[in-house]
């Protein structure tokens, strides 16, 4: 049981039985009214049964004993959390897709390809073995320091020329031993973005005149898709940080890429 | 200079400050005599019976004020439903955050606050306290309302098991051209003895720290070790702010990789 639940970097998961059934599927996925949700996909439409039967269908066996919690409600989306000691898992209560899992530490593969394993190679299989691969996507390797955690990231994602999507993919590797720690599927629906009217260097102003700061200098600049965290409509931005030595405080603000409009979307 | 704000509007119910108030001073000179210890081993942590864990957030004045209570609320909530006399300290003096009715106390300590390479800081009586890394002489001070960690050595604090510091760059050293020069996590596992330290090496940013800290707490709550709670609060803060990390993956962690805080107790 707790073998064949990993997310294995040499063996991959063999399906052996159909555990779970189209009966199953439906009794776990209803439909729910309430309330205008903020956005499109905060709709709850998936039972904890539901969420459960998500993450057998994602690992190909049952996980009867698993806790499942929830949903959480994030941003644009809930979430359930499906767990046993060997895992835990975040299941989408919109759409009953499973867009993380994280293995136990104590569950970690150590192969026998320890410092010699291809982290892409191995995260291309994982990807593929749950139905994640993004097609015509090149991943990019990055050693992700964390001091005493040393760890492999291998990510796909998806661009419109220089504007970051809302799909991505993430496998995450132990640095020494290549054994997988988690799998991240996270996308949200959306639209051609617009043309960008904003340019980077005008959004920076923006924010460094928005951010309330004394002294501000920018730290990082990313054009993305996202949503309104109030409506839910999708809108292309230029995210911005920024840095004030003097106070210290950081600032995060999203410059609209259309009507060059910024507003603080954090602190720190 | 209030060394205990907000105390008085306590829940009457909530008899644990008053214990810390009143006799924490006597009870760790009755640990010291009942155990016969030399008086060498008179300024080691005062251990008690649950274990203490204490959180520090604050919110700064100003329509532009960083609000990190919520933060250090999640680990009083979390942690306090496993066995811990779990408190929250809002806007309390750096000096008495380390203070021995607070962090030579504690089996777990966390700060949540603005920050820069080797400091970070607590809004106490409108005034932003700091806890340094080391001494530096000449722009800040060691002395009330300030402190500086590299003086909790001798056993003061070595029987913490985790030291959080959830501010931007907590995780670098500080310039050493400037009089905060050295890094909180390495003088907190390195010269005083914690068994494990968080820092973060970017901007960090709020509401995304707030889910970090639910998630972080939770997940040690349900007794996984700090590696498996940072990557899990790192990634489902990320998908629950619609693949916004806020700097939470830039997490650090010194010393022990696979500290846990349950079943609740101290370290050795």
């Amino acid at each position: 049981m707790i073998g064949s639940i990993r997310l294995h970097p040499a063996r991959g998961l063999t399906v052996t039985a159909v555990l779970v059934t189209a009966g199953l599927l439906a009794v776990g996925i209803v439909s729910v009214s309430s309330a205008t949700p903020p956005g499109p996909r905060m709709t709850d439409n998936v039972r904890p049964s539901g969420a459960r039967a998500a993450v057998e269908r994602f690992l190909g066996q049952a996980v009867p004993g698993a806790a499942i919690t929830g949903p959480d409600r994030g941003l644009f989306r809930q979430t359930y959390k499906v767990e046993t000691p060997d895992f835990t898992a975040l299941v989408d209560a919109f759409d009953g897709r499973v867009v993380y899992f994280l293995n136990a530490p104590g569950q970690l593969i150590h192969g026998a390809s320890a410092r010699t394993f291809d982290p892409v190679e191995i995260a291309t299989r994982v990807l593929t073995e749950h139905r994640g691969a993004m097609p015509g996507v090149k991943p990019t390797v990055t050693r992700a320091d964390h001091g005493a955690l040393q760890l492999i990231e291998v990510t796909w994602q998806r661009t419109s020329g220089a504007i970051r999507l809302p799909d991505m993919r993430r496998v995450v590797l132990d640095a020494e031993t290549g054994a997988v720690i988690s799998y991240m599927n996270d996308q949200l629906p959306y639209a051609d973005p617009p043309t960008t009217a904003v340019t980077q260097e005008q959004a920076e102003q923006t924010a460094l005149a928005a951010c309330g700061l004394s002294h501000p200098s920018v730290t990082r600049a990313q054009l993305l898709v996202t949503f309104d965290s109030t409506t839910g409509a999708q809108v292309l931005v230029w995210r911005v940080d920024v840095f004030d030595e003097s106070v210290p405080a950081a600032a995060e603000v999203e410059v609209d890429a259309v009507t060059g409009v910024g507003t603080v979307t954090g602190r720190g | 200079m209030n060394h205990l704000p907000g105390r008085l509007s306590r829940p009457s119910s909530d008899w644990r400050p008053l214990l810390r108030h009143v006799s924490a001073t006597a009870i760790a000179g009755l640990v010291v005599l009942s155990a016969g210890l030399s008086p060498s081993v008179a300024e080691a942590t005062v251990v008690h019976s649950p274990p203490w864990a204490d959180s520090f957030g604050a919110k700064w004045d100003g329509t532009n004020g960083l609000d990190t209570r919520a933060s250090a609320l999640w680990m009083k909530t979390k942690l306090g439903a496993k066995g811990y006399t779990a408190y929250t300290a809002n806007g309390y003096a750096a000096s008495t955050s380390m203070g021995s009715s607070y962090a030579q106390s504690d089996a777990v300590w966390a700060m949540f606050g603005h920050a820069d390479r080797g400091f970070i800081t607590q809004y106490a009586g409108s005034t932003s306290t700091v806890l340094h890394a080391v001494p530096n002489g000449t722009l800040y001070s060691c002395s009330s309302p300030h402190a500086c960690l590299s003086n909790y050595g001798g056993g003061k604090i070595s029987k913490m098991k985790l030291m959080v510091f959830g501010g931007c760059y907590t995780a670098l050293a500080g310039n050493d051209s400037l009089p905060y020069s050295a890094d909180l996590g390495i003088v907190a596992t390195q010269a005083d003895g914690v068994s494990t330290a968080v820092g973060f090496d970017s901007e960090i940013f709020w509401p995304p720290m707030d889910k970090w800290s639910e998630v972080f707490f939770g997940d040690l709550a349900a007794g996984h070790d700090v590696s498996h709670a940072l990557i899990l609060a790192a990634d489902q803060a990320a998908i629950s702010n619609g693949g916004n990390y806020g700097g939470t993956n830039y997490f650090d962690m010194f010393g022990s990789t696979t500290t846990t805080v349950v079943p609740a107790g101290y370290g050795s």
